[in-house]
């Protein structure tokens, strides 16, 4: 179980995990040749951003998702920092991982989480916003005597697959940059790693489109067209 | 753990996990805010021969309920009417400071064309109490009295809850929608 949420939360190759997610990785690797964009001249390889989508925003509730595939075909590992769009999308734009609180610090390997802040790195359990009421007593009230045993059953792996605690809670939180290792693609999904957009100006429309600007420590800015799907 | 007294059951046939025993949720109330912001006392018993599917989320969140809204949305379409028709969606908020009743009743219609149960728990005490008989697990970030940004961490968790009351079978978030499809399908199909 623990092995599947790492190989889950990372951009690194994983193993099978969900169709949705192998589809996913399949799909960035056939869309790269065709969807490169302009820009990062010179040298080998390129980072390549593909499949950017977002999912229509219902709910007036200001918030909304975007992922994308981005595939760094150079030798030189790069980050992505941050991004930004027009005010008349959205006002702001951060980038969030999902996380669990399942595992402790033993249970989430080096590449499992790739922002910038190491203590941030450390697990789940250390970050501010989970400091209150997280302790055993808390987890132990929640959850009854229950005691799961996820090897049991197919196709429950990755972060949500109930370990002997039970399911996992899940949270987000903003990190300060995303590792894009050499020679890797990181997929933005579900899930894992989001844009996540804040103080939307207007609902998100399937079949809209809108440009982002992602920023990378190495490859600079990288204007990218996002569309609004139903299902991302 | 073989001397644990709650166990799970294999179900290898179908995706997802079945309690031993199976919870019993029938007594549970709500205020369900689907038909207009005047409050109706609900529970989540279906009329017989149909399910719930109760999901515990908030209206906040960018990224894993609207996923699950959206995988449940393709799931009824995937089943065709009938079976849809005896399919009802129960989004019970973990934010109630945040989700008034206008609010989750039209995100809910965006997906359900008027057939869900927007619920809100009476108080925290029920909403805590509920979540216990579910399994459910949540936290809000601390945050300052009326602050409009802050996150609720939570299990996400679709359960299928039969004409008995009872959580006949949950599947977390991460399930592609044919998983839902399968389970639906399946649930109505036996009973």
């Amino acid at each position: 179980v623990a092995r599947s949420r790492t190989a889950r939360r990372s951009g690194t190759p994983r193993p099978s995990a969900t169709p949705r997610r192998s589809r996913r990785t399949a799909l960035a690797g056939l869309l790269a040749a065709s969807l490169v964009l302009a820009g990062c001249g010179g040298g080998e390889g390129e980072l390549t951003l593909s499949d950017a989508r977002s999912r229509m925003s219902p709910m007036l509730t200001g918030v909304g998702a975007v992922y994308v595939d981005i595939e760094n075909t150079t030798d030189e590992d790069d980050r992505l920092l941050g991004a930004r769009v027009d005010p008349a999308i959205a006002g702001r734009v951060e980038l969030h991982e999902t996380f669990d609180t399942a595992g402790g610090e033993g249970e989430m390997d080096d590449g499992a989480m790739q922002d910038a802040d190491e203590d941030a790195a450390d697990g789940a359990m250390d970050d501010d916003a989970m400091d209150d009421g997280m302790d055993d007593d808390a987890v132990d009230d929640g959850m009854g005597d229950g005691a799961m045993d996820g090897d049991a059953e197919e196709g429950m792996d990755g972060p949500m697959a109930p370990t002997t605690e039970g399911f996992a809670m899940m949270g987000m939180r903003e990190i300060e940059s995303l590792a894009i290792p050499a020679g890797e693609t990181v997929a933005l999904e579900p899930g894992g790693h989001h844009l996540m957009l804040l103080d939307l100006a207007a609902d998100l429309e399937p079949g809209q489109e809108f440009d982002l600007t992602l920023e990378f420590e190495g490859a600079g800015e990288r204007t990218i067209t996002v569309t609004v799907r139903e299902q991302v | 753990v073989v001397t644990a007294v709650v166990a799970l059951r294999p179900a290898p046939e179908l995706p997802g996990i079945v309690r031993d025993p199976m919870p019993v949720v029938a007594d549970l109330t709500f205020h369900d805010h689907s038909q207009g912001d005047e409050p109706r006392v609900v529970d989540l018993v279906p009329p017989a021969g149909e399910i719930t599917l109760v999901y515990f989320g908030y209206l906040s969140c960018p990224d894993m309920c609207p996923m699950t809204m959206a995988d449940l949305k393709r799931a009824r379409e995937q089943v065709g009417p009938d079976l849809a028709d005896r399919t009802t969606v129960a989004f019970v908020t973990l934010d109630p400071a945040r989700d008034d009743p206008p609010s989750q009743r039209r995100y809910l219609g965006f997906f359900f064309d008027g057939d869900f149960l927007a619920l809100q728990a009476a108080d925290e005490d029920a909403l805590d109490a509920a979540a216990e008989r579910f399994g459910v697990r949540y936290e809000v970030e601390e945050h300052e009295p009326g602050a409009r940004r802050y996150e609720v961490s939570h299990t996400a968790i679709t359960y299928v809850v039969d004409d008995t009351g009872t959580v006949v079978r949950e599947l977390p978030f991460g399930a592609p929608a044919e998983d839902y499809a399968r389970i639906i399908e399946a649930t109505l199909t036996d009973s």
